[in-house]
């Protein structure tokens, strides 16, 4: 099954502005996987998304898919005040990523209890739908436990 | 010293309103009353000012975040100035006043006045107490990466906490010293927003606002302005307190702007290395008293070790008990209360504070033996920053 959900009932977030730079960051979670730039020359991953790699300044960034596998780098539970339309239980973590390390996401970690979290814990990508009336869906990557740790 | 330029300045005169949760007075009103009061207390009128700075201007990206700009006050006060600076791309909030001190010294003016006002405390009672991030649709920009995750400032600050945490072994009694000590100070500075004390237990009992940060490790908006005059070393004399020199000045921002995106989330001061002392025959240990910027507690960790007090990690050891941070202690830090206590005057409060440690004016928190060298570390690697060496100078 794609890691592809739809958002808790009754949620809400304030959803990016998509534009030319980072639309398949935000709009083509649909099939699962996690899309990044990367370098071409170095093949560093860029992110947020850029028009030049800043390591070595090449143009040549495309975006890549990558394994959506990650470790958990730092993390926190939002307590007070969360944001309006939130879950209750509202973890952010930074996720680096499996193709280069250098490379976090700041994200969600979701199905685990902010108990269970812990620093270096392998995670993997879930995208969440949200619907958007006046342009492309956006599918924010989230992401949980590996399976089968 | 090590820049004969920076010799050639001064900061003559400084001022501060009333500081508070919500004043209730307009921000431009507020500005203005600082402004005069720094004016008054360098000798001068404000027909004597030829220079204005200010950070962070006209641009305001969150309520109550700007209280006046160079041109308002321009038009307010009636100056006529020969050279002017403001905005919120600047080496941290103390760019304005390191932008004065350049403008001085290259002869562009010869009295600047400095101002940052704040109106966060007012602003955010009125919004319904939102402040950062708040009446978001769709977001664009940097907290376009945060805000759909839920992700603020203090968030972002905890994230960081935990890192270090876990990398450097840092423990919640000891990110307790630097608030605590701050709420010691706030107790003897009159012009402080929270003056009660609290214990340790207090602090390792109060409301999580995002694990492992707690209410106490956050600063408080408020309403308020400071200003600075910034002079020609010659106006010592013209003075009836000591004047204050700067001895030297670091504005490096090696690492990213973005919070989430630099080399090293326990880093968040954007410096890699201590070049203000390769401006200065001082040492780190010639320091009489430390301003350190305390936005989030944990941002003073951070200024202690990029300031070379301890090495980096070890600023949670280093506070910890608190008794060498306090007030008779071997180096007395954010003796006013800072932001944590004393209320978020943006880093302009930190430089105002050494200022009065150093002319002796403390009153009931002046350090004692006449303090001679302060150091002052303000701003994030999200703002930009500028680590600064003030001395008492000639006068008097």
């Amino acid at each position: 099954m794609k890691p592809v959900r739809e958002a808790e009932p009754g949620t809400t977030r304030p959803l990016p502005v998509v534009d030319e730079r980072n639309a398949p960051f935000w709009t083509r979670g649909e099939d699962g996987r996690l899309r990044m730039q990367r370098c071409g020359a170095c093949r560093r991953v860029v992110h947020p998304p850029a028009m030049l790699c800043p390591y070595d300044h090449s143009p040549d960034l495309a975006w890549e898919e990558l394994s959506g596998r990650g470790k958990v780098e730092t993390w926190t539970e939002a307590v007070h005040p969360l944001l309006p339309g939130f879950p209750d239980t509202t973890v952010i973590a930074l996720v680096t990523v499996e193709e280069d390390p250098t490379a976090r996401l700041l994200t969600n970690l979701v199905d685990v209890e902010p108990d269970d979290v812990e620093i270096g814990m392998p995670v993997e990508v879930v995208f969440e739908h949200h619907r958007v009336d006046d342009g492309p869906d956006v599918y924010l990557p989230l992401f949980r436990p590996t399976e089968g740790r | 010293m090590f820049s004969d330029a920076l010799g050639k300045v001064i900061i003559s005169g400084i001022g501060q309103t009333e500081v508070g949760r919500r004043l209730g007075v307009e921000p431009l009103r507020l500005t203005a009353d600082g402004c005069l009061r720094a004016i008054a207390d360098a000798g001068l009128t404000p027909g004597d000012i030829d220079g204005l700075s200010t950070y962070p201007g006209s641009s305001q990206p969150a309520l109550g975040f700007s209280g006046g700009s160079v041109r308002e006050i321009h038009d307010l006060l009636g100056i006529e100035p020969d050279w002017v600076s403001g905005g919120i791309e600047a080496p941290g909030q103390l760019g304005a006043v390191v932008n004065a001190a350049m403008a001085v010294a290259t002869g562009l003016a010869k009295h600047v006045l400095c101002w940052r006002s704040i109106w966060e405390g007012t602003a955010q009672g009125a919004g319904g107490r939102r402040g950062y991030g708040a009446g978001a649709g769709r977001v664009g920009g940097t907290m376009s990466w945060q805000l759909p995750f839920g992700a603020t400032a203090a968030n972002l600050a905890a994230l960081q906490i935990r890192a270090r945490m876990q990398r450097f072994g840092l423990t919640r009694e000891q990110l307790a010293a630097v608030p605590l000590v701050a709420r010691s100070h706030a107790a003897l500075n009159p012009n402080a927003v929270y003056r009660e004390p609290f214990t340790l237990d207090d602090y390792l009992n109060a409301r999580m606002i995002s694990t492992p940060l707690c209410l106490y490790d956050c600063d408080v908006p408020c309403d308020g302005a400071t200003a600075f005059v910034v002079s020609r070393a010659e106006h010592a004399t013209a003075l009836d307190h000591a004047a204050v020199g700067v001895e030297a000045l670091s504005c490096a921002h090696h690492d990213r702007f973005g919070w989430e995106y630099g080399q090293d989330i326990t880093r968040i001061s954007s410096r890699w290395s201590t070049d203000l002392w390769e401006r200065t025959t001082l040492t780190p240990g010639d320091v009489d008293v430390a301003q350190c910027y305390d936005g989030f507690s944990i941002f003073t960790h951070c200024w202690l070790e990029d300031l070379g007090f301890c090495e980096v990690g070890e600023a949670g050891a280093f506070v910890e008990g608190g008794s060498r941070i306090s007030l008779d202690g071997e180096l007395p830090l954010n003796t006013s209360g800072g932001q944590l206590s004393g209320g978020r005057l943006h880093g302009f409060g930190f430089l105002h504070e050494a200022c009065v440690q150093l002319r002796g004016e403390g009153g009931d928190r002046q350090v004692a033996g006449e303090p001679e060298v302060a150091a002052v570390g303000v701003g994030a690697a999200n703002s930009g920053t500028t680590a600064m060496l003030v001395t008492r100078a000639s006068g008097r």
